[in-house]
């Protein structure tokens, strides 16, 4: 496909791996994914001081700043039903009742262990579920390295062309 | 990160959102190791459906 618009082959590498980060190959990836290469090539890829987790803690604390209330330690057991609608929550099993739920956990795990109405899945299936195949994200190795490495920048990538893409990613 | 984003959007909407997360701090899977005084952050190692 990319080939058609692009005969050179590191171009269409650099704007096609992107897929990999999910484990699906180019050739079969959504095409959703080329939101990726364009973030990178219109906004750049920045690095947050103190790491990405710095994101998590902001947010949280704007949500907070908001007025917002997080429960840390809370493990949601069900989400609870009642007459073919969500009406509340289970936590440690204490009901907790709310006009909406949004619910932000894996969906695999979220459909078959906090539904508890097999009715309620829809095409989701426990059985279906099971039959899923997952595919494999990146192999990702953490390095704690000595000194400073000003020749890589932020989010380098080495290309090698072997029977398949390689990407290797430096953050 | 989807269910924080989610509950800033509401909350300011003017929903009164509470969120129930199952661990000691926010993130889910944007996690973060600190350990022999580096830090490391743990970003979307998951798995999804084909």
């Amino acid at each position: 496909m990319m080939a058609s618009f692009m005969p050179d082959k590191d171009l269409q590498q650099m704007l096609s791996f992107q897929t990999l980060y999910i484990g699906v190959s180019p050739q079969k990836g959504p095409s959703l994914y080329n939101i990726i290469p364009m973030i990178e090539l219109l906004y750049g890829v920045w690095f947050i001081k103190g790491g990405m987790h710095t994101m998590a803690i902001s947010m949280a604390k704007l949500f907070e700043e908001l007025g917002g209330k997080i429960h840390y330690n809370a493990n949601v057991d069900k989400v609870l039903t009642a007459n073919n609608k969500v009406k509340g929550i289970s936590v440690n099993g204490v009901e907790i009742n709310g006009d909406y739920v949004i619910c932000n956990a894996d969906f695999p795990y979220a459909i078959t262990e906090l539904i508890e109405d097999d009715n309620l899945r829809g095409k989701y299936t426990k059985e279906k579920i099971e039959k899923m195949e997952y595919s494999c994200s990146c192999l990702v190795f953490y390095w704690g390295v000595e000194g400073e490495f000003p020749e890589l920048e932020t989010h380098k990538q080495i290309l090698k062309w072997l029977q398949r893409v390689i990407p290797v990613s430096m953050f | 990160m989807g269910g924080l984003s989610a509950a800033i959007r509401l909350q300011n909407e003017g929903y009164d959102v509470e969120v129930y997360e199952k661990e000691s701090i926010p993130g889910g899977k944007m996690h973060q190791i600190k350990t022999g005084g580096y830090t490391f952050d743990v970003g979307p190692t998951l798995v999804q459906i084909k």
